[in-house]
C-alpha cells in the first residue's frame, strides 16, 4: 500500500500528459508549447523546492505569492539603477522575509499558516506601493537574460544543491525529524528553533530567485504579480505526494514532479480553452482530491 | 461459565505474524496475568479483545455469546475496559473530556455540552478511585505521564467493567499509583469481575494474579496457577530456556574512579527540586530514587539542558563546560532517555534507522555529507546490540512493540557513545531477558569509564545496579546510600516518605 502510494504521483503525471495530448491533438507536446511549459515549470519547481524544506517540518509557507511580487518589484526598481543589483536584491528580499517568517514561528510560537498568511497580506500591500499600483518595466538590456540556457542551468543547480542538502546532510534530516516529532527531535539534540528559521530562510531565498526569474520573463514587475502563487505551490506539492504532516516520508521529488504536473495541467487547460476563472476552480477541486487521496488518516493525531 | 473465551486468533501486520492461534479463557472473578517477551503479541491480543484492532481469523465469546467488537466503544458497551500500554489519552482536551470521550451525550441538553456538569461528574469519578491531585478542567497535556495513565485508568473503571485489561502500565506508575491500581483490582475481584493484567514484573504478576498465561512468538503457550509458582520458573517458561539466577551486579561494594565527570551545584528549580548538589564520577552508576513527584524526573531534564533551573549549575568536567541547553549537553557527551518514550523518546512516524542515527549525524558526517551506508551500518549495529525485534531497520517505530520501542530509544545514545547517560526509567516495559542485558550493558559502560545516572521508581533495580543512591524527598536530597550488601528497600523507603 505504502509502495503504491509512492508511485501515484508518477501515474498522475502520465495521465495528465496522455489526457491533454489527446484533448489537444498532440499540441501539448509540440516544441513551442514545451517551451511555454518549461517557462512555467521553472518558477513553480524552484518555489516548490523551497517550500519542501518548510513542509518537511510539518509547517506551511503561504507567503510565497506576495513574496514573488515584492521581490520582483525590488529587482525591477534596483535594475533601473544598476542591472547587476536586481538579482542580489530579489534574493535578499526573500531571505529577509524568510527570517521574519521563521522567527515569528519559532520564537513567538504563532502557528505557521497564520504567520505566513499575515505576511502574505502585508507583502501584497507593500508590492502595490512599490509598483505604484501599476508596473515597473525592466531595462531593455536585461530581457536577454530570459533564455533557455540560463534558466535551465539555474534550475539544475537548484535541484542538485537542494537534493544534496535535503537527502544527504544533517540539515535535511533534522528538518524531517522535526516533522516526525518535534519534541522527540529536540530530545535527540536537533536545534529545533534554528532549523525552523533556516527552513523559512531557504524557502524565502528560493522564492526571491523565482521573483527575479519571473520579472525577467515578463519584462516588468506588476502589483498583481504572483497572485495565488502560494496556492499553486501547495497544490503542486500535494499533487507530488508531499504529506501535509511532513516527516520522514516527505520527499524532495514531490516538488519536482508536482511542479511539473501543475505546469502541464495549467498549460493544458489553456490549450483546451477553459476559461481562466474556471481554471482556478478546477485547480481547487484537484487540490482537494489530492489531499483526500494522500491524507494519512491513521496519523491525524500527530499533525501539529 | 467463562466470562471471556478467545479461540484461534490470527493476526498478521503486513509481514509480521503477530498472533498465531492465540487462545485464552478467563473465568468470572479471575485476575489473569499475561506475560511474554517483547513482541510476543500480548498487546496485539488484548487490542483485539478490546476492539482496537480486528483479528484476521478466530472467534471470541463473552458470557458464551459471540463477541466481535468493532471499536473500543463497542467493547465498552460489552463492559470491557482497557488501559493501553502507550499513551491512551488525547492531547488538547481536558481531563474531563478525555474521561467521557465518546460519552458526551450524557451531558448534552439541546445539543449543547454542559461542561460544568461533566467536570463535576469527572471529579466524582476521579475521587472514587483515590485520584485526588488531578483537576477535571486541566489540559491533559499539562499532566505528568503517570497522571495521564491514572486518568485512563479511571476512564476504564467508571464503565464498571466485567473485564478490565491493564497493559504494561505499572512501570509508568509510582508506588502511590500502583497502590491505587492494585486495590482497585482487588475490589473488582470481590465483585466477581475479571482482569487481564500484563506486566514484565513477574513478581508483581505472581503476587496479584490468580493464574498466568505465557505467550511466545504470537502463541499462547501455557497457562499456570500462580499458587506456589516462583519467579524463576515463570521466567524460564517465558523465555523457553534456562536463565541465570540474578541479573543484577555481583559485586557488593561501590567502585568508581576519582575523576569527576559531571558536577551539579546547588541546583534549584522552584516548585520541583531545591539545592541539589552531587558529583558523578567516571565509572559510576548513580541511582536517583524517590516518589514520582519528588522532582527527580524534572532534575533529569535539567541535567540534559531541557528544563532551565532557577539557580545553581550543571557542569561537565571536560573543559568545565556549563550545561544550559540540550545542544550543549549533547556536545558535552550527555545522552538522555526520557520516561515518556512515545512523545519524547521516539519519532514514531520515522524508521528505526532514522531514530537511532539522529543524535549521531554530526559524528558520521564527512564534510557535511552523510553516507547512507554508514547510517545503515550504525543502525544495524545498534539494533543488533539490543536485539531489537523488527522486520528491518527501515520499519517505522510506530509498528514496534512497546519494549522494542524502548530499546530503540536507548540505542540512539549507545551508538552515539555518550560519556554520561541519564536514564529515566530505563527498563520500562522491557522483558526479563532484555532487562538482564541492559543491566549487563550498564556494567560494561561502567568498565569503559562512562558514567550512568539512573532515575527509577524501582528500588530493587536501584539497589541492584547503583554504586550510590541519592534519595530525594519533596525535591530535596534526603540521603545518599553507598552500595552495600545488606541494603534493603525498607531502609530506602524510610527516607522517601
Ligand atoms: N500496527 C502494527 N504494524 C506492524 N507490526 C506490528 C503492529 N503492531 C504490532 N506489530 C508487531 O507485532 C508483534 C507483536 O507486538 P505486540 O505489541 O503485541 O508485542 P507485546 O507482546 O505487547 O510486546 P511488549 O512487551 O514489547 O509490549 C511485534 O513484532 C510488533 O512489531
Ligand atoms: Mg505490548
Amino acid at each position: 500500500m505504502r509502495g503504491f502510494k509512492r508511485i501515484v504521483p508518477y501515474i498522475g503525471l502520465v495521465l495528465i500528459i496522455v489526457l491533454f495530448s489527446a484533448l489537444t491533438g498532440g499540441k501539448l507536446l509540440s516544441f513551442r508549447n514545451l517551451k511555454l511549459i518549461f517557462n512555467q515549470a521553472v518558477v513553480l519547481i524552484i518555489g516548490c523546492i523551497g517550500v519542501t524544506f518548510v513542509m518537511a517540518q510539518g509547517s506551511l509557507d503561504l507567503s510565497q505569492g506576495s513574496l514573488l511580487g515584492i521581490s520582483g518589484a525590488m529587482a525591477a526598481t534596483f535594475a533601473a539603477i544598476t542591472p547587476g543589483l536586481s538579482l542580489p536584491l530579489a534574493i535578499l528580499t526573500g531571505i529577509a522575509v524568510g527570517m521574519i517568517n521563521g522567527t515569528l514561528l519559532a520564537f513567538f510560537k504563532i502557528p505557521s499558516f497564520i504567520v505566513t498568511l499575515c505576511v502574505l497580506f502585508v507583502l501584497r500591500g507593500l508590492t502595490v506601493i512599490a509598483t505604484h499600483s501599476g508596473s515597473i518595466p525592466l531595462p531593455f538590456a536585461m530581457l536577454s537574460l530570459d533564455n533557455f540556457r540560463i534558466k535551465a542551468s539555474i534550475l539544475v543547480t537548484v535541484i542538485l544543491a537542494a537534493y544534496y542538502a535535503y537527502t544527504y546532510t544533517s540539515l535535511g534530516k533534522n528538518m524531517r525529524a522535526i516533522g516526525s516529532g518535534e519534541t522527540s527531535a529536540r530530545y535527540s539534540g536537533v536545534p529545533v528553533e534554528r532549523m525552523k528559521v533556516l527552513a523559512y530562510l531557504i524557502s524565502g531565498l528560493l522564492c526571491g530567485l523565482c521573483g527575479w526569474l519571473n520579472v525577467v520573463r515578463t519584462g516588468a514587475a506588476d502589483s498583481k504579480t504572483g497572485l495565488l502563487f502560494e496556492l499553486d505551490i501547495l497544490t503542486a506539492l500535494v499533487l507530488g505526494g508531499m504529506p501535509l504532516t511532513g516527516g520522514s516520508s516527505a520527499k524532495l521529488q514531490s516538488a519536482i514532479i508536482g511542479g511539473l504536473m501543475l505546469a502541464l495541467l495549467s498549460n493544458g487547460m489553456v490549450l483546451v480553452g477553459i476559461k481562466a476563472e474556471l481554471q482556478q476552480a478546477v485547480k481547487g477541486v484537484i487540490f482537494l482530491l489530492a489531499v483526500y487521496l494522500s491524507f494519512e488518516r491513521e496519523s491525524v493525531v500527530m499533525i501539529k | 461459565m467463562s466470562l471471556l473465551r478467545v479461540e484461534n486468533i490470527d493476526k498478521t501486520f503486513v509481514t509480521t505474524r503477530a498472533l498465531k492461534n492465540a487462545a485464552i479463557i478467563v473465568e468470572e472473578g479471575e485476575i489473569r496475568g499475561l506475560v511474554g517477551e517483547n513482541g510476543s503479541g500480548k498487546s496485539t491480543l488484548v487490542s483485539i479483545v478490546s476492539g482496537i484492532i480486528r483479528p484476521d481469523g478466530g472467534r471470541m465469546f463473552k458470557n458464551e455469546t459471540a463477541y466481535a467488537p468493532e471499536s473500543v466503544l463497542d467493547a465498552g458497551r460489552e463492559k470491557i475496559g482497557i488501559v493501553v500500554q502507550e499513551m491512551g489519552t488525547i492531547d488538547g482536551l481536558t481531563v474531563a473530556a478525555n474521561l467521557f470521550l465518546g460519552e458526551e451525550r450524557l451531558f448534552k441538553r439541546f445539543g449543547l455540552l454542559n461542561t460544568a456538569n461533566m467536570n463535576r461528574r469527572s471529579l466524582e469519578v476521579l475521587h472514587r478511585y483515590g485520584i485526588v491531585n488531578i483537576q477535571p478542567d486541566a489540559d491533559i497535556g499539562a499532566l505528568t505521564f503517570e497522571d495521564r495513565k491514572l486518568v485512563e485508568f479511571a476512564k476504564a473503571l467508571y464503565i464498571d467493567p466485567d473485564l478490565l485489561i491493564v497493559d504494561e502500565t505499572t512501570t509508568a506508575l509510582s508506588h502511590h499509583g500502583r497502590e491505587i491500581l492494585f486495590s482497585e483490582l482487588k475490589r473488582l475481584k470481590k465483585k466477581k469481575r475479571s482482569v487481564i493484567f500484563i506486566s514484565h514484573d513477574l513478581g508483581e504478576v505472581i503476587e496479584h494474579c490468580d493464574s498466568v498465561t505465557v505467550m511466545k512468538d504470537g502463541e499462547t503457550v501455557d497457562t499456570v496457577s500462580t499458587r506456589g509458582l516462583n519467579e524463576h520458573d515463570l521466567k524460564e517458561l517465558m523465555v523457553g530456556r534456562e536463565l541465570q539466577h540474578t541479573y543484577y551486579r555481583e559485586d557488593t561494594e561501590a567502585s568508581y574512579e576519582e575523576e569527576v565527570i559531571l558536577r551539579v551545584e546547588n541546583l534549584t528549580l522552584n516548585g520541583a527540586y531545591y539545592d541539589v548538589s552531587f558529583e558523578l564520577h567516571r565509572g559510576e552508576i548513580l541511582g536517583i530514587g524517590g516518589l514520582t513527584n519528588c522532582g527527580m524526573h524534572l532534575l533529569g531534564k535539567t541535567l540534559f539542558g531541557l528544563k532551565p533551573a532557577t539557580s545553581g549549575s550543571v557542569e561537565v568536567s571536560d573543559g568545565n563546560k556549563r550545561i544550559t541547553n540540550y545542544v550543549d549537553a549533547i556536545a558535552g557527551g550527555i545522552g538522555y532517555l526520557p520516561k515518556n518514550r512515545d512523545q519524547e523518546g521516539l519519532m514514531l512516524l520515522s524508521s528505526i534507522r532514522e531514530n537511532i542515527c539522529l543524535p549521531s549525524l554530526s559524528s558520521i558526517q564527512k564534510r557535511g555529507f552523510i553516507s547512507p551506508s554508514k547510517e545503515r551500518k550504525l543502525a544495524q549495529y545498534g539494533a543488533e546490540q539490543l536485539s531489537i525485534k523488527m522486520s528491518s531497520i527501515n520499519q517505522l517505530c510506530l509498528y514496534l512493540s512497546g519494549g522494542n520501542k524502548q530499546k530503540v530509544a536507548l540505542s540512539k545514545w549507545l551508538v552515539k557513545d555518550s560519556d554520561i547517560l541519564i536514564l529515566d526509567c530505563p527498563t520500562r516495559g522491557i522483558d526479563v531477558a532484555v532487562k538482564a542485558s541492559i543491566y549487563g550493558l550498564m556494567q560494561e559502560l561502567k568498565k569503559e569509564g562512562k558514567a550512568v545516572l539512573v532515575i527509577s521508581e524501582e528500588l530493587q533495580e536501584l539497589i541492584g545496579v547503583s554504586d550510590r543512591i541519592i534519595v530525594l524527598k519533596a525535591g530535596r536530597v534526603k540521603k545518599i546510600f553507598e552500595r552495600r550488601k545488606d541494603l534493603t528497600e525498607e531502609e530506602i523507603i524510610h527516607f522517601m516518605i
